[in-house]
């Protein structure tokens, strides 16, 4: 348990195990169709400092 | 400190629409913790509230030249409005947005009261719903109980079951991790109901009151989710998202949106309680009584004066409003310092890392190590 107080600092990071890529890649493939959709919807918005949608909810924080 | 030049608007307009319950989990920031405001809160919104909201709402994106705005009905649980008073607030808010404006409306429920007129209403409104379900039965029964502490599992899995037959109202579900379930099982228990979107929050935590841990000396959160991540990755024939992984791939490759519990862009959402009082982030609640509180409402002002209020304005700080080890760290851009009220400490406020700052900097390295072996260079956009 953590002291009341304590301020945790960033640990080593650990050496994580990679998956296989032949099988996660299809996800990766999505996964950067859809950052590329965020980075140029980002560009043409009119805001460049990007917003932070609400956790609680599940909205995505693309640019409207 | 100085804010950004240009103050971000509000994008995200959070109704609470109904302040009771008719289940009992236990983290619950708005019931269960360390505020009680609910107990002098209207059960629900009236009407006038959510008009004047929708004025407010379209006020705001007018003077922003915003094209839309999102409206999240959101609770206790939204749904104990009761579909026809539902019906009048989601009336009354689209009528007082202009007609240049698009109203995006999202409700955030625990699913066991979800029927065929309550979808048949939300078609009417282009309402997408998101269901919060921490994962199957057993994993669901530590917290998510109702009043008489029996299980909520297969009423919420009825509504979920009945959202799917109109997937395009279905938009994801929400959990909250446990370190006693498996991640695996409960990520491939939420994926087997084909929702677009799955997101995890962090159990609701600060300095003061720790997170649970079993053994302090593991980042046990952050090993819990890069096993999320792995399964995630394994399953190329499920097509969901995850939201907290993939926010992290974006911001590692130059984005700078994404949800308010990472990265550096400043939060876009607030919150219209149930009499029209107005919040920045409600589940300050969990971190002090008043925490919370601004002294403002949308009958007396506008969301612009709730932008400029001084709890609010750390918001358009970035990376300046952050304890001295979040800002000469490296992985800064991503992590932001992690969410607001799991950086509070009575003695030093919020100038704190994250408590979940070990568990953060080991998901964010093992997501960034994973992309490098897949040959994507995080901090470059992706290939
Ligand atoms: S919370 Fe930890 S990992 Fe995050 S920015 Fe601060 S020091 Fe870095």
């Amino acid at each position: 348990m953590l002291s009341r107080t304590s301020v945790p600092t960033p640990h080593a990071p650990v050496t994580p195990v990679a998956p296989e890529p032949t099988q996660s890649s299809v996800v990766l493939d999505r996964v950067a169709a859809r950052v590329r959709q965020r980075l140029a919807a980002e560009r043409t918005a009119a805001n460049s400092t990007g917003e932070g949608g609400h956790q609680a909810s599940l909205i995505w924080t693309w640019p409207l | 400190m100085t804010p950004r030049e240009n103050i971000a608007p509000f994008r995200s307009f959070i109704l609470k629409v109904a302040n009771r319950c008719n289940i009992d989990c236990d983290y619950c920031y708005v019931f269960n913790s360390a505020d009680q405001a609910w107990q002098r809160l209207p059960a629900r919104m009236s009407v006038d509230v959510a008009q004047a909201a929708g004025r407010r709402i379209g006020e705001h994106a007018v003077a922003h030249g915003l094209p839309g705005a999102h409206v999240v009905l959101h609770g206790g649980e939204p749904l104990l409005a009761g579909p026809r008073h539902m019906a009048d607030l989601l009336g009354v808010v689209r009528e007082s947005v202009p007609a240049g404006v698009e109203v995006r409306f999202e409700l955030q429920t625990n699913g066991t009261l979800l029927t065929e007129p309550w979808l048949d209403l939300f078609e009417r409104y282009e309402v997408v719903v998101g269901v919060s379900l921490d994962g199957p039965p057993s994993a669901n029964d530590r917290h998510r109980l109702t009043h008489a502490s029996r299980s909520s599992a297969a009423s919420a899995v009825r509504g979920i079951d009945l959202l799917r037959s109109r997937p395009h109202l279905f938009a994801g579900v929400l959990a909250v991790v446990d370190l006693a379930n498996d991640p695996v099982e409960v990520h491939d228990y939420l994926a087997s109901f084909e929702p677009p979107v799955i997101d995890f929050g962090l159990p609701h935590g600060t300095h003061d009151e720790p997170p649970h841990r079993g053994d302090p000396s593991v980042p046990e959160y952050g090993v819990w989710m890069s096993r999320v991540y792995d399964a995630w990755l394994a399953r190329p024939e499920d097509r969901h998202g995850i939201r907290m992984l993939e926010d992290i791939v974006a911001l590692s490759s130059g984005v700078r949106g994404s949800v308010e519990s990472l990265g550096l862009a400043p939060p876009t959402s607030v919150v219209i309680e149930s009499d029209g009082t107005i919040e920045g982030v409600d589940t300050l609640r969990s971190v002090e009584e008043g925490a919370s509180w601004l002294g403002l409402d949308v009958f007396r002002q506008s969301f612009d004066e709730v932008l400029h209020h001084p709890k609010l304005l750390h918001r358009q700080y970035g990376k300046a409003a952050l304890a001295e080890q979040c800002q000469s760290c490296p992985l800064v851009e991503v992590c932001g310092g992690g969410y607001l009220p799991h950086r509070f400490s009575t003695a030093r406020g919020y100038q704190n890392p994250s408590v979940y700052c070990a568990d953060l900097e080991y998901l964010i390295r093992h997501v960034q190590d994973s992309l490098r072996w897949h040959g994507w260079d995080p901090a470059a956009p992706p290939p």
